[in-house]
């Protein structure tokens, strides 16, 4: 009789432990995971955060989480697998009666991009793995990891002259403060442009000529293919990001210096068929604008970037024309050397099998990434 | 130090294991009439002598790599334990000789089979069914044999080696599932935090103590329940005979009464009336007259009975919640710097005394229905602002007690729709100003009152922690 009693406890023991977590393991549990920031800069580090809430007196004493992310966001090294682009991360909690655990991981954002946490996986099982409850939390945890802008500065890199006014041939109205030179009185000049002294230097009536002057504005064209004949994946997608960078670096500039600016480059933005192309604008905000549209920017390109180039450029009424790319073909070549107001940032090396014969102002910046990398 | 883990649930197992060998032992004793005690300890020698093969193979099978080496140990091995098995069992005739060396040879065979079997072999589910039930079978037939051997403490010595069997065999399960769950994905298990081991562990000797406080107070229980059951049906059919006899008057009566105490014979057949079948029909009678005026008093007093018992499971669980965020947490960071937990207490308390504890969603439908049926006015407007801030706090919405009435509205928009916010307006003024209500803003609260109802019959009861 004591046998049999003794084999009913641990048999209602048993059933009942298996039914309680059957039922009631997610019951008034909550789970959320969430990123406290939702813009972040590449290299920075962020947190990722896991809260979980166990609101009744069953305690759960194994519980795991289950999620998938990019692997650009390095955290999680011993507890997670990264298979392709993908990282998938496991997270194990034991949670006691009427307990919260906030779990912080340590993020670093090792590339730009959109970073989404749209499901977590959880399971959880009773003490002695009768029972497995699962259950799956729409999360939506998202960030944005902006570019790191990148500038190359010293003599041998001329591009940092985004500062000041521009004379130009022809404008609207020319500048009364910029002074082209003297020049004798004619019919239609007004009587304050009569320069006294050098009137009475020359003897006859004597004017000021003034020049034509106009803000600078910059334009800057990306070119998201790594090489010629690109299809579905980069083949060096260093060099492009490379260049998103660049142009992370140029929008900044501008963005401080209150340049209009306008952004052109030969991809599709995910759920558009047309080409990304910015309307003109100027600040800081309109830069970080800018800087969120790079994020999201999918390599390779759509278009061929020569003949979109050549296409694209005579739309563009900027002062300042930057076109930043990872390879030099001879047709952006001939392009740099025909206009003065081009300039030609490539991130990769020059072709010294089929060298292109230097015109215009083309900056070959593979040595100056190169020599970064290796400081790093 | 996961491998010596591993190699500590391993032994474990195993011994859990070899505990199932006391059946066969028991019945092997009981059959050539020995006392169990001489059972138990015939047990425990088989199992540690597979026990000890266990580990001897498990040494030889790291030791030496030859195969046929290797076997010639393992033989010997299997010979001279069986034989120091069946030495020390030594019985006074060659066929109980013959007998136990066979008994320990196989467990001693099994021992050494068992290094080829990883731990969360040992613990399977058909395993941890089979042992309780090899053990009650043993018991029956032990109970079969009893009849020439009878034996007091039999049964402890059964429970107590199933309930080890078992502890063992629970515990090498417990850390096989961590394991086995945490090894999917190739996942690796050294960076499992050791936290969670040891609290599934504490967590399963407590349901341990939790199985012998149960079985302990059933088996001290079962004598007095008895008793008093017995007790209970005497002073029951007292009550019955005493009653009957009342109606039958008299002495018969009195001789009823006199015979009723539950120290005498209990009997009907003793109470003889001149009509038995009419007395057996008064006594149903009775029955039911007694069952009913139970469940009258009962039912008339049912709102009381369930408000006490409402008090009574609150008290219980806020005790219980207050135990719980009393208990120490547990270290904040874990062992490496990959992520930071933080551990807080979540413990809420149920209000007690409060208009909006006891106002259950059941009351408020019922008011709402109510609030329905009342014709247009400013009092059905106050009650049904009531209602809806009441129902918000049913809802789950947080609430302050220092949040003004435009405070709970901007809460609860989502909720009640954005035309409760100037409803709440208007009953600011109405309040205040003492102004009647205009009949959009009453179809606006009807509109915000409908829309929690739906709320409230979708989601489960969950009760604002700020409610009060």
């Amino acid at each position: 009789m004591v046998l049999i009693l003794f084999l009913l406890a641990a048999v209602l023991v048993a059933v009942v432990e298996m039914r309680l977590y059957q039922k009631r393991t997610f019951r008034n549990f909550q789970y959320r995971c969430y990123f406290p920031v939702t813009e972040a800069r590449e290299g920075e580090e962020i947190e990722l955060v896991e809260e979980l809430v166990n609101q009744k007196l069953l305690p759960i004493p194994w519980l795991r989480s289950d999620f998938s992310t990019s692997k650009w966001l390095d955290f999680a090294g011993t507890r997670s697998v990264i298979t392709d682009d993908t990282r998938y991360v496991v997270s194990f909690f034991w949670m006691g009666s009427h307990q919260r655990i906030i779990r912080r991981w340590k993020v670093k954002c090792r590339k730009r991009g959109v970073f989404t946490i749209d499901k977590v996986q959880l399971m959880a099982t009773d003490l002695l793995g009768f029972c497995l409850a699962a259950q799956t939390v729409e999360t939506g945890a998202r960030i944005t990891v902006l570019p790191a802008p990148e500038l190359p500065v010293g003599p041998e890199y001329c591009i940092q002259h985004l500062i000041g006014e521009l004379t130009v041939p022809r404008h609207i109205v020319d500048d009364p403060f910029t002074i082209a030179g003297i020049r004798a009185y004619q019919d239609f000049d007004p009587m304050n442009r009569i320069n006294w002294l050098a009137t009475a230097r020359a003897g006859h009536l004597m004017v000021r000529e003034c020049a034509f002057t106009t803000s600078p504005s910059l334009a800057v064209l990306l070119n998201l293919h790594s090489c010629d004949f690109e299809r579905d994946r980069p083949i060096r997608p260093e060099l492009v990001e490379n260049g998103i960078r660049l142009c992370a670096g140029l929008f900044e500039e501008a963005g401080h210096h209150n340049l209009p600016l306008e952004f052109s480059c030969n991809g599709v933005l995910p759920g558009t068929d047309e080409p990304v192309e910015t309307q003109t604008g100027m600040g800081p905000e309109f830069a970080r604008e800018l800087l969120r549209l790079l994020a999201q920017l999918p390599m390779p390109g759509q278009l061929d970037f020569a003949a979109w180039v050549l296409q694209e450029i005579p739309r563009l009424h900027s002062t300042d024309l930057f076109v930043v790319t990872a390879y030099l073909t001879p047709e952006l070549a001939q392009l740099a050397g025909r206009r003065r107001d081009l300039t030609l940032l490539v991130t990769g090396f020059p072709d010294e099998e089929h060298p292109v014969p230097p015109a215009g102002r083309i900056f070959f910046l593979g040595p100056y990434f190169r020599e970064k990398e290796a400081s790093q | 130090m996961k491998d010596r883990r591993i190699l500590i649930l391993r032994y474990l197992g195993c011994a859990g294991l070899l505990l199932c060998v006391y059946p066969p032992t028991a019945l092997l004793d009981a059959l050539l009439g020995h006392t169990p005690f001489y059972g138990l300890m015939h047990a425990l020698l088989l199992a540690a002598c597979g026990l000890l093969t266990f580990l001897l193979t498990e040494f030889l099978r790291r030791a030496v790599r030859i195969p046929v080496l290797r076997f010639l140990l393992l033989a010997g091995w299997i010979l001279l334990l069986s034989a120091l098995a069946g030495w020390a069992v030594l019985r006074t005739s060659w066929y109980e000789i013959a007998l136990c060396a066979l008994l320990a040879a196989a467990i001693c065979i099994a021992g050494a089979r068992m290094t080829s079997r990883t731990y969360e072999d040992y613990a399977t589910r058909y395993q941890l069914i089979g042992i309780p039930v090899e053990y009650a079978v043993g018991l029956f037939l032990y109970w079969c044999l009893q009849q020439f051997i009878p034996h007091p403490n039999l049964p402890l010595i059964w429970v107590a080696l199933l309930f080890v069997s078992l502890a063992l065999l629970l515990l090498v399960r417990n850390q096989a599932n961590i394991d086995t769950l945490t090894a999917s994905r190739h996942y690796s298990l050294e960076t499992l935090p050791e936290k969670i081991r040891k609290r599934n562990l504490i967590l399963l000797v407590v349901i341990f103590l939790g199985v012998l406080l149960l079985f302990g107070g059933i088996v001290w229980a079962a004598p007095w329940v008895s008793l008093a059951a017995a007790a209970l049906g005497d002073w029951l059919k007292a009550a019955l005979r005493f009653l009957f006899s009342l109606w039958g008057g008299g002495d018969e009566g009195e001789e009823a009464l006199a015979e009723s105490l539950p120290q005498q014979d209990m009997g009907f057949g003793e109470v003889e009336t001149e009509n038995e079948w009419i007395g057996q029909l008064i006594q149903v009678l009775m029955v039911l007259l007694i069952a009913a005026a139970l469940i009258a008093v009962l039912y008339s007093n049912r709102s009381a009975i369930r408000q006490a018992l409402s008090r009574f499971f609150r008290f219980l669980l806020n005790w219980l919640r207050s135990l719980f965020s009393r208990l120490p947490l547990f270290p904040d960071r874990d062992g490496d710097a990959e992520y930071v937990d933080t551990t807080e207490n979540a413990v809420t308390t149920i209000p007690s005394d409060t208009r909006h504890s006891q106002l259950s969603r059941r009351i408020w439908f019922r008011t709402y229905r109510r609030y329905r049926k009342m014709p247009p006015s400013d009092r059905k407007f106050r009650e049904g602002f009531s209602l809806a801030v009441q129902g918000c706090a049913l809802c789950g919405i947080p609430r302050l007690p220092s949040d003004t009435t435009l405070d709970i509205a901007s809460k609860s928009s989502e909720v009640t729709g954005e035309e409760y916010l100037s409803v709440t307006r208007e009953y600011n003024v109405l309040f205040y100003g003492e102004t009647s209500v205009p009949l959009t803003s009453q179809s606006g609260l009807d509109q915000a009152l409908e829309r929690l109802s739906s709320v409230m019959r979708s989601r489960p009861h969950r009760p604002s922690a700020d409610s009060r």
